[in-house]
């Protein structure tokens, strides 16, 4: 039986004897959410390696000894959905069920199935008890999803929101938002007759979140990045302390408002000791939607504070950062819907601290110096909603950046030479993308 | 005469008022006699999830069905899809759970008459005996 089998048959088990326990005194709710979507990527976007050598034992390069590099072929990033070839292969599908065994306790719990570059991965996204003292004092416990902006607690739900997937700048794997604290938290809301009201949430623990897999390699999270690994540009990572806020002002004109923000401690292993680093995100944003129309607009900036080496000494802490900016406007007509889209992210490295990797010609390469730590999406959206439950989306992406929209087909030191654009390479930075997507839920 | 009183003290804390074609009700244990609009709608998407009988349990009508959209339309400000999104982010979120759905008058009837918290909507020609009629302000 497979893992992916083991998993489904132990998780249905599960429910067999939940469900009665549950049925007895409360209710029990079972929801879910899906999409499979495919796209295609094209342009410019090519990469040319020339045929390059290095002695395999010291990495140095030698054009005479040394072995040559694999990678000769084009290139053609991968973005969102869409890879240079069509592929099918990328479906997610979530099973939500809560509790609700006495009035003020509710369990709830999520828990996904993805397939992504034919690897499938099952997960729990999020299981917490809430425990309701009065509306304005909940209380949370548990692997909660993380209360930030409009959308990171149904980063996923497709059936809420016009484009298939978040705008990559806040939502994307760049650590602007994390994915769900372990912890504790307090949440609760109050609104006045006439129907303003404020909503906060505070919360504090561990926090999961998506690194990529450069970052995580240049401050040694990881050791190496498997070939085709990168393309995934996905490390997971822990920041083991962190204190959150989420504050939200709902107005009866269909205005809501506010600010989140965390702060962390990142413990990142570098030559045999722990340094203490420390990361403060903060962001903003508003949403307005009546008559069919819908704008929503986010910013978030965050600041990680990371140690600076000179050689084996370690000199201070500098900030990364990083700046991220997104608009969508949306108008839908009974079934159709129209969408547009700007996003914006910028990753400004302390010029304190050189990058730290390597390119196959000897050199170090200076991310800071690198225009491909820009990103910027331009999308329209034509949608079709069958049901509230089930839209077909057709979308299409004009992006400039090579930061979420990544070369198929490669390792770390394969980007780092296509970052660089040194003279073997010659790199583009723009990538459109076709992608059609249909998402559900019940 | 005793016949007077019981018909005078029923209209006393039974105020009917028609939102349109629609009658809000709640159990007959509930001391509430009328609610804004705004009030109804808070408690119906569970802004406020509390009141004097406890834990607010909102009962809801098929999607699909008339009242359902009247309600929405006139009592939340929103078509019955706005209504299904603002419930997609809330329970997807592990927030809070929509509403309960019954298929028709009568079962929105007996299940206010059975849970203490409960508010329903019911269209105006059924029978609500048992229950409460909220007048809305």
């Amino acid at each position: 039986m497979s893992k992916f089998l083991k998993v489904v048959a132990i998780f249905f088990i599960a429910i067999g004897f939940t469900l009665p326990i549950l049925s007895d005194e409360g209710d029990i709710e079972i929801h879910g959410f899906g999409s499979w979507g495919m796209g295609k990527t094209w342009g410019a976007n090519k990469l040319k390696q020339k045929k390059f050598y290095i002695d395999p034992t010291t990495g140095a390069p030698d054009p005479v000894a040394g072995k040559a590099l694999p990678d000769e072929k084009e290139r053609v990033n991968n973005y969102q959905y869409g890879r240079s070839k069509l592929d099918m292969s990328n479906a997610d599908f979530a099973l939500n069920i809560s509790g609700n065994p006495y009035d003020n306790l509710t369990i709830f719990s999520q828990i996904m199935f993805e397939t992504y570059l034919r690897d499938t991965n099952i997960y729990l996204d999020y299981a917490f008890m809430e425990y309701m003292i009065n509306d304005f004092f909940i209380l949370r416990a548990g692997k909660v999803k993380q209360p930030f902006g409009l959308y990171n607690e149904t980063a996923r739900v497709g059936t809420i929101r016009a484009f298939a997937l978040l705008p990559q700048s806040v939502y994307g794997n760049q650590a602007m938002t994390g994915i769900a604290y372990k912890g504790l938290g307090v949440a609760g809301s109050y609104y006045t007759d006439s129907d303003w009201g404020i909503e906060y949430n505070l919360y504090g623990g561990s926090l999961l979140l998506d690194r990529t897999a450069e970052y995580a390699l240049g401050f040694g999270l990881i050791d190496d990045v498997e070939y085709g690994e990168l393309e995934k540009n996905v490390v997971k990572d822990y920041l083991r302390k962190i204190v959150g806020a989420k504050l939200t002002f709902n107005t009866p004109y269909s205005l809501e408002f506010g600010l989140s923000a965390f702060a962390s401690s990142t413990d990142v292993a570098r030559k045999g000791t722990e340094y203490d680093n420390k990361m403060y995100n903060l962001g903003a944003f508003l949403r307005f939607s009546k008559f069919g129309f819908e704008f929503s607009s986010e910013f978030v900036s965050s600041r990680n504070y990371l140690m600076v080496f000179d050689g084996e000494e370690a000199v201070g802490k500098y900030p990364d950062i990083t700046t991220a900016f997104y608009t969508i406007l949306s108008y839908r007509l009974d079934k159709y819907q129209i969408a547009f889209m700007y996003d914006f992210f910028n990753y400004e490295l302390a010029p304190e601290r050189p990058a730290s990797i390597p390119t196959y010609d000897g050199t170090m390469f200076l991310l800071n110096d690198s225009k491909y730590l820009d990103h910027q999406d331009i999308a329209i959206a034509l949608n079709y909603w069958v049901f509230p439950n089930l839209v077909f989306k057709t979308e299409y992406h004009y992006v400039k950046g090579l930061i979420f929209a990544r070369p198929n087909h490669c390792n770390g030191e394969f980007y780092t030479n296509f970052l660089s654009n040194k003279s073997y390479n010659v790199g583009y930075e723009t990538t459109h993308l076709l992608q059609f997507i249909v998402q559900f839920s019940f | 005469m005793k016949i007077l009183l019981m018909i005078l003290s029923f209209i006393l804390v039974t105020t009917v008022l028609f939102a349109g074609d629609i009658k809000i009700i709640v159990n007959s244990k509930n001391s509430l006699s009328t609610l804004t609009k705004a009030e109804i709608s808070q408690y119906f998407l569970k802004k406020k999830k509390k009141w004097n009988v406890g834990k607010v349990k909102p009962i809801d009508q098929k999607n699909n069905s008339s009242i359902r959209k009247q309600f929405s339309k006139k009592i939340l400000g929103k078509n019955v899809s706005e209504v299904k999104k603002y419930w997609m982010e809330k329970m997807f979120a592990g927030r809070d759970n929509p509403p309960k759905i019954k298929s028709s008058d009568n079962a929105v009837i007996d299940y206010v008459k059975s849970h203490k918290g409960a508010i329903g909507y019911v269209s105006k020609d059924a029978n609500t005996d048992g229950v409460k009629v909220i007048k809305v302000k």
